[in-house]
């Protein structure tokens, strides 16, 4: 792909500022006290940094700046920003679970690979290690963390349904309704759908990747 | 003369004789007796692509010839999928708005467990609101079968499925919230001039239909410059009406789903308009007798775009 020298710049100060702080989140999550439970309260202030800056993902897939296609590239942001900020963000309790520091855990070593192979492949030095790991690394990860993602909206539910966090009531001047465990509820069977056909859409990059 | 037929992998699908002077509709029509379930409304053809340029679809007007295919060329086939009528898919896909708001309005109790408070400004509103919503497509079933005259007879059958579930989806999300027992009421002011200029926008949407039916004689395809009254400043005023029709709705009865529609329909509609104006202005260029666009004319919005 030709780019033109600024835009090369840009990514790699984009991509060394996600490496940095990932490399912080895991840093701090392999020190967390109280392990697992304590992960969210040691690690979330790198990782709700990193995942703000990953919305400009969104953007570099729309101006073809980045790989992948906008609309897949968008749910993966924001279905993620919606657990982080949305559900672990606005309730603690959930967030002191051993399946939120799991969640946290996992997106982190999906990250301190992908970042720094993405940074690889700007300067032109990957190591054969690196891509493997890239495309071997989700073999695992991936449905860990889908099963994290899955199991932090299932231990969110009842705080949702009785805090009526995001919810909207009749009646109001702009005629709207809104009910965010009703939300969850119709949401989380899409996982099972959308969950195993990424997977394998993932597989089948690996194949040609690692082949090449 | 001879024409080679392949697929678009490159499977010889037979040859045809035509005469020489045969146009693609000839091409259509010899392909479907050769192939009887490839009928002419499902298929397409395409001049074999030339290194990775994507490949040129044959247009019904042309001969074959002067699209470019000698004796003993080729043609690519695209099989279009099974078709269904294009009057019969909008037929379907306006009832269900047709249906969804009266039921709503009417079935109160049924799906909300209560009725609006009967007397109310609401319910004098929702009683109006559905009327409007259900008129506006009882016009559209109208126009379907008695006035426009389609240039095409069928469309793919997945559109069904596609078309249904947007107007069927979005109907019942608006009715849901507009026919509801704790429906807030807009402000009179804004219920009357919305409805009035939805009523407004209806007739004129109607009167650029009706004058697009009588550029195109009963049974052909062609197509004239529109001409006169909102046709002189925009390319699609049906269109701009439309448009209009759906903000006015919502400003006479505001929800959140309302606006959604809108918005949707305004762009789908706004990407319509555009490919219409760049065609009206590409087929009628003043060149060789044709006649030459209007220059001045705007695609969607008068003066503006
Ligand atoms: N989301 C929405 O709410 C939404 C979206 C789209 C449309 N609509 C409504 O549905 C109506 C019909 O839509 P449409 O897209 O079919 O409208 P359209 O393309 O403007 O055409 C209406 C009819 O007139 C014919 N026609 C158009 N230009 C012509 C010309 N220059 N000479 C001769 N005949 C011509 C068309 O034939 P062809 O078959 O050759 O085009 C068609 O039969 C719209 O006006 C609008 O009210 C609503």
């Amino acid at each position: 792909m030709a780019r033109g020298r600024l835009a090369r710049a840009y990514l790699l100060l984009y991509n060394a500022a996600a490496c940095a702080l990932w490399a912080a989140a895991a840093a701090r999550l392999a020190t967390a006290p109280g392990g697992l439970g304590g992960a969210y309260a040691a690690a979330a202030p790198p990782i709700r940094a990193a995942q703000t800056l990953a919305l400009a993902e969104i953007v570099h897939a729309a101006v073809g700046l980045g790989g992948g296609s906008p609309p897949l590239v968008a749910v993966q942001v924001l279905g993620r920003n919606l657990v982080l900020f949305g559900v672990l963000g606005a309730l603690p309790a959930v967030a002191a679970t051993r399946v939120a520091g799991a969640l946290l855990a996992v997106w982190t070593a999906v990250e301190v690979v992908r970042y720094p192979y993405y940074l690889g492949g700007l300067v032109g030095v990957v190591p054969g290690a690196l891509t493997w790991a890239r495309y071997s690394a989700f073999l695992p990860l991936y449905p860990a963390g889908m099963a994290a993602e899955v199991g932090c909206y299932v231990a969110a539910l009842p705080a949702i349904d009785a805090g009526g966090l995001y919810r909207v009531a009749l009646p109001n001047a702009a005629n709207f309704a809104f009910d965010f465990g009703t939300f969850v509820r119709a949401a989380l069977p899409l996982y099972l759908y959308f969950g195993p056909a990424l997977y394998v859409h993932m597989l089948r990059q690996r194949r040609r990747k690692l082949a090449a | 003369m001879k024409i080679h037929v392949q697929s678009r992998s490159g499977k010889p699908l037979g040859t045809l004789t035509l005469p020489n002077d045969a146009d693609v509709p000839a091409l259509k029509a010899a392909y479907a007796k050769q192939t009887p379930s490839m009928y002419v409304d499902r298929q397409r053809f395409y001049l074999p692509a030339v290194g990775g340029a994507k490949p040129v679809a044959l247009g019904d007007r042309a001969t074959l010839a002067a699209a470019g295919v000698a004796d003993g060329g080729t043609v690519v086939f695209k099989d279009l999928g099974p078709q269904i009528s294009w009057k019969a898919v909008f037929v379907l896909e306006y009832l269900g708005p047709l249906l969804i708001f009266p039921a709503f309005l009417l079935g109160q109790r049924a799906i909300y467990g209560r009725v609006t408070p009967p007397g109310s400004v609401a319910a004098e509103h929702q009683v109006a609101l559905a009327l409007a919503w259900a008129l506006h497509y009882a016009k559209r079933e109208f126009e379907t079968l008695c006035v426009h005259r389609f240039s095409h007879a069928t469309m793919p059958l997945g559109n069904l499925a596609k078309n249904c579930g947007y107007y069927w989806g979005f109907a019942a999300a608006v009715a849901y919230f507009a026919m509801h027992p704790l429906y807030t009421p807009a402000s009179d002011a804004a219920y009357i001039s919305g409805l009035v200029t939805f009523y407004f926008m209806e007739a004129g949407n109607m009167w650029c239909h009706f004058k697009l039916r009588a550029l195109r004689p009963a049974g052909s395809t062609v197509r004239r410059i529109p001409m006169g009254g909102p046709f002189s400043y925009v390319s699609c005023p049906n269109y701009t009406c439309e448009i209009g029709a759906w903000v006015a709705f919502n400003v006479a009865c505001p929800t959140v789903w309302g606006w959604a529609f809108a918005a949707c329909g305004a762009a789908q509609m706004a990407v319509w308009a555009a490919g219409k104006h760049r065609n009206y202005r590409k087929e009628f260029d003043g060149k060789d007798g044709r006649p030459l666009y209007p220059r001045s004319r705007k695609a969607l919005i008068p003066f503006i775009w």
